[in-house]
């Protein structure tokens, strides 16, 4: 069994079929070593989340191969894939998308119990919203919390389960600067401590200067694939107005 | 042969109504899950897999059985005992004594009440509901999750 967290080989994503065909992703070849912290970047309709949503194995490729944590993806049933998503792969969203009616303590128990986690969720639960500065935070419900601590709700949900990759997409998208640095130093720390990989896709150079790897995609294929260092400031295309942006490595 | 029919009657008009109740019940389901999409398509990206959603949408149908049951019976018990001991009166359509096919029929219609209408309303209640949420709870477990979240986007 491959070391390598995902590896994409002339990974293609369709959809709709004649006129309306789309062809989201034409050829991506990509490797993600574990421990990475990947920034995904490239204009509004590149791939972004098309990309994102088959390496969490939410969707199949059209054509190529993509295989998640050694296993092909589009070999697995829907029932092992979903298997796959509760083992070892944590999901940040846009839009947060906690359980409004469940606490922050519960949002993230509730990870644990689909794992069979049993009473020991409670005490994981706890210690991990106290790893992210949440614990004062622990009973109240998402109506409660402002979009920053509901996003670092959302990264205790993701990681509770101490997945080996960790998919965000556009994860700061929602927040002003000051919390889109908390969160991604968060992620940072995640990272460095437990050896977790995070592929994140972003349009935010703030975002892009914590990350370590900066693949662009453009109109479905990798257009650049580089590290991203302060000798090598990554340049972020079109959305963001071609701006030059420092990087910390 | 005349109770028979009678009772041919009474399951007719039964089985219609649970049709349209179970028609109703599940359109009302299913609207409940697309509205939803987003929220099970983050479940499933959670690792929910789908027998475990089947079962949430079974249980929401089992919930809104037992709570239909509790209304119908708060609301239709008092009327079916008074149904089943004052009788509705038909004399002024009927006169005092009618008689249809030879067979004399008493102008004052009564219903039927029990200890047994409990148990049937509820088993009757829950059992439609449960079959009505089968197809919705099918069409949640089925949906891509990766499409619900793209269209919700």
């Amino acid at each position: 069994m491959s070391d390598l967290v995902l590896e994409a080989r002339g990974v293609q994503k369709v959809f709709g079929e004649g006129r309306t065909e789309v062809r989201a992703l034409r050829a991506v070849d990509l490797v993600v070593q574990p421990g990475e912290f990947l920034a995904l970047v490239g204009p509004s309709g590149s791939g972004k989340t098309t990309f994102l949503n088959l390496a969490g194995a939410l969707d199949l490729p059209t054509a190529g191969t993509l295989s998640v944590l050694g296993r092909d993806v589009a070999s697995l049933s829907r029932r092992e894939r979903a298997e796959l998503r509760l083992r070892s792969l944590g999901f940040v969203f846009q839009a947060y998308n906690l359980v409004p009616v469940l606490s922050a303590r519960e949002n993230v128990e509730f990870v644990l119990e689909l794992q069979g986690a049993g009473r020991e969720r409670r005490r994981r639960a706890h210690a991990i919203l106290e790893e992210l500065g949440l614990a004062e935070l622990a009973d109240r419900r998402p109506a409660e919390l402002s979009g920053g601590q509901q996003q670092r709700v959302a990264v205790a949900r993701a990681v509770a389960a101490r997945p080996r990759l960790v998919l965000a997409d556009e994860p700061t998208a929602n927040l002003d600067g000051e919390n889109a640095e908390t969160l991604m130093h968060l992620m940072r720390d995640l990272r460095d401590r437990h050896g977790m990989t995070f592929l994140f896709s972003t349009h935010d150079p703030r975002v892009v200067d914590h990350a370590v790897r900066v693949v662009t995609l453009v109109d479905g294929t990798v257009a650049r694939d580089e590290p991203h260092t302060p000798e090598r400031p990554h340049e972020i295309l079109p959305r963001i107005g071609k701006a030059r942006v420092g990087a910390e490595g | 042969m005349e109770n028979h029919l009678i009772l041919t009657c009474i399951i007719l008009v039964t089985a219609i109504i649970l049709l349209v109740v179970l028609i109703g019940v599940a359109s009302a389901q299913l609207a409940s899950v697309l509205e939803r999409r987003r929220e099970f398509a983050v479940l499933s990206a959670l690792g929910m897999h789908g027998v475990r959603l089947v079962r949430v949408v079974l249980a929401e149908g089992v919930a809104l059985g037992l709570v239909g049951a509790l209304g119908g019976l708060a609301l239709g018990g008092p009327l079916a005992w008074l149904l089943a001991h004052r009788g509705v009166d038909f004399t002024r359509l009927l006169g005092r004594s009618y008689a249809f096919g030879g067979t004399v029929i008493d102008p004052i219609v009564y219903g039927d009440f029990g200890a047994w209408i409990l148990p049937e309303t509820f088993l009757v209640a829950v059992v439609a509901t449960t079959l009505a949420s089968l197809y919705p709870a099918w069409f949640a477990a089925r949906s891509d999750p990766a499409q619900a979240l793209r269209v919700a986007q």
